[in-house]
């Protein structure tokens, strides 16, 4: 069977992590689907997640094979690791190499561990939202060279969609994603702009004076400006009646 | 190895620990992010899943004009940041053999663009928005400013959520009393929609090709329409000079 082009299963990955989101979340299921897909669309070995409970210890939660997670836990266990110091700094820590001193020096326990594994580098994202870091990606590779910038972004990109399933389920909101909000409001206010050209053009105004009359209507009848806005682009606004 | 650098990671906290910062609060977060990640341009624009890209925040003297060549055409880094959802990192305008969009790039090597990095950001599945630098000279992001860059795109995307989670906060980010970049844009494609007869959508892309074709910045076409001094329904040119 030939293998699906790499762009449809990123599109695919999303999709399903998504969906996940929706309904019952059961938060172990779907970071074991995660470190899955990141296998799936990374030039990585192994991949892993940390999670911090609401104790604020930390605890291994998926991991792509029972060795990585093995390693992962004794990392939690020393205190060591990029896993450990990007859930506590909350920033990236990426292409970590493990097989030079510097690493040793750091990390001695874990980085022993890691190279008998044949970890070469390690990379480690936050599951992160604003200040609250509550978890950590892990991408392993077991082959010289580097996580580009693309890789990295996307291993970003489904470290967030974690991020926001778990926040959801600890808040338990059922509430529309922000971005759905801010894009709204957004195209809200382009509604009324391009409502204050229209109502300017058929009604003989400046810009400003549009702006005005639609803001005196809006207020004379307590009705939003984005309604009035829609009433003008509808051209069913009556911009000669009086208002108040 | 490569985290973030100690002044990123500063610029960052700074910017996280800010509940409510002013427009012109995040023009000099941006500027400082920009000295750190050597670029002299910073732009941070809305993309919502259907329509165009909307400039919120920027700083750098090019960065406006880069942006509206861009919306101007309908394409370029930025869009194909959000599209592809990966950074689309352009080293070096000038060596362009194989890359798209020819025709947009030599625009902007025109204004003294050499090197433009787009970083998408990203909201759980959703791509909401994107990150957009420049340099007037060429050459690649060295690991420490991709590490940083990536950090900051993240971090920015915060902030935007901040301000949409917020009780109502989405609708008073986008309050009247904002300048929207591209406001007169807007008005323009409505009341070109009323002389036309066409939707405001339809209608921007009219003033797009306009502003294209004529080779003028579109906020200077949208501020000839708004004026009455450049009319797209007439079949004849005016009789006074127009671009």
């Amino acid at each position: 069977m030939a293998e699906r082009p790499r762009e449809e299963r990123i599109t695919n990955a999303f999709v399903e992590l998504a969906d996940t989101l929706v309904g019952d979340f059961d938060a172990i299921h779907f970071l074991d689907r995660l470190v899955e897909h990141c296998l799936d669309l990374l030039d990585i070995a192994a991949a892993g997640v940390i999670l911090a409970t609401p104790l604020g210890d930390l605890m291994d939660a998926a991991a792509t094979d029972r060795r990585t997670r093995a390693l992962e836990e004794a990392g939690l266990h020393w205190g060591e690791g990029p896993l450990v110091d990007c859930y506590r700094t909350g920033r990236p820590v990426a292409n970590a190499a493990l097989d030079d001193d510097q690493a040793l020096h750091h990390w001695p326990r874990y980085t022993l561990r890691a190279r008998r594994l044949g970890f070469v580098s390690h990379s480690a994202l936050p599951l992160r939202l604003r200040a609250q870091t509550i978890g950590a990606l892990s991408l392993y590779r077991d082959q010289p060279g580097l996580l580009d910038p693309a890789q990295l972004s996307l291993g970003q990109a489904l470290a967030d969609i974690a991020t926001i399933g778990i926040l959801q389920q600890h808040t338990g909101a059922e509430q529309p994603p922000v971005a759905v909000h801010l894009h709204a409001a957004m195209q809200d206010r382009l509604l009324i702009e391009q409502a204050i050209g229209f109502l300017a053009e058929r009604a003989d105004l400046t810009p400003d004076e549009s702006f005005v009359r639609m803001r005196t209507h809006s207020r004379a009848q307590r009705r939003p400006l984005t309604e009035v806005a829609r009433q003008v682009l509808d051209d069913a606004f009556d911009a000669a009646a009086p208002d108040g | 190895m490569v985290g973030l650098s100690a002044e990123m990671d500063r610029l960052l906290t700074e910017l996280e620990a800010d509940r409510n910062p002013s427009e012109q609060q995040i023009s000099q977060h941006l500027a400082r992010a920009a000295g750190l990640l050597g670029l002299e341009g910073l732009a941070v624009s809305l993309v919502p899943p259907a329509g165009s890209i909307e400039l919120l925040f920027y700083t750098g003297a090019l960065t406006a004009g880069l942006e509206d060549l861009q919306y101007t055409q309908g394409q370029g880094p930025s869009m194909d940041a959000i599209t592809a959802g990966r950074p689309v990192l352009i080293d070096d305008l000038g060596d362009r053999g194989t890359m798209r969009w020819a025709d947009l790039l030599s625009s902007v090597e025109k204004i003294g663009v050499r090197a433009v990095f787009a970083f998408p950001m990203f909201l759980g599945a959703a791509r909401f928005g994107v990150m957009t630098g420049h340099r007037t000279t060429p050459g690649p992001l060295g690991q420490q400013q991709l590490a940083d860059g990536l950090a900051l795109a993240s971090a920015l995307t915060g902030l935007l959520t901040a301000f949409a989670a917020g009780a109502g906060a989405a609708g008073d980010f986008f309050a009247m009393d904002r300048d929207l970049y591209h406001s007169g844009v807007h008005q323009a494609s409505g009341m070109v929609a009323a002389q036309l007869g066409i939707s405001p959508a339809d209608a921007l892309i009219r003033i797009r090709a306009h502003a294209y074709q004529s080779g003028h910045p579109l906020a200077e076409i949208a501020t000839l329409i708004l004026t009455r001094r450049l009319n797209l329904a007439a079949d004849h040119p005016p009789d006074h000079h127009t671009p």
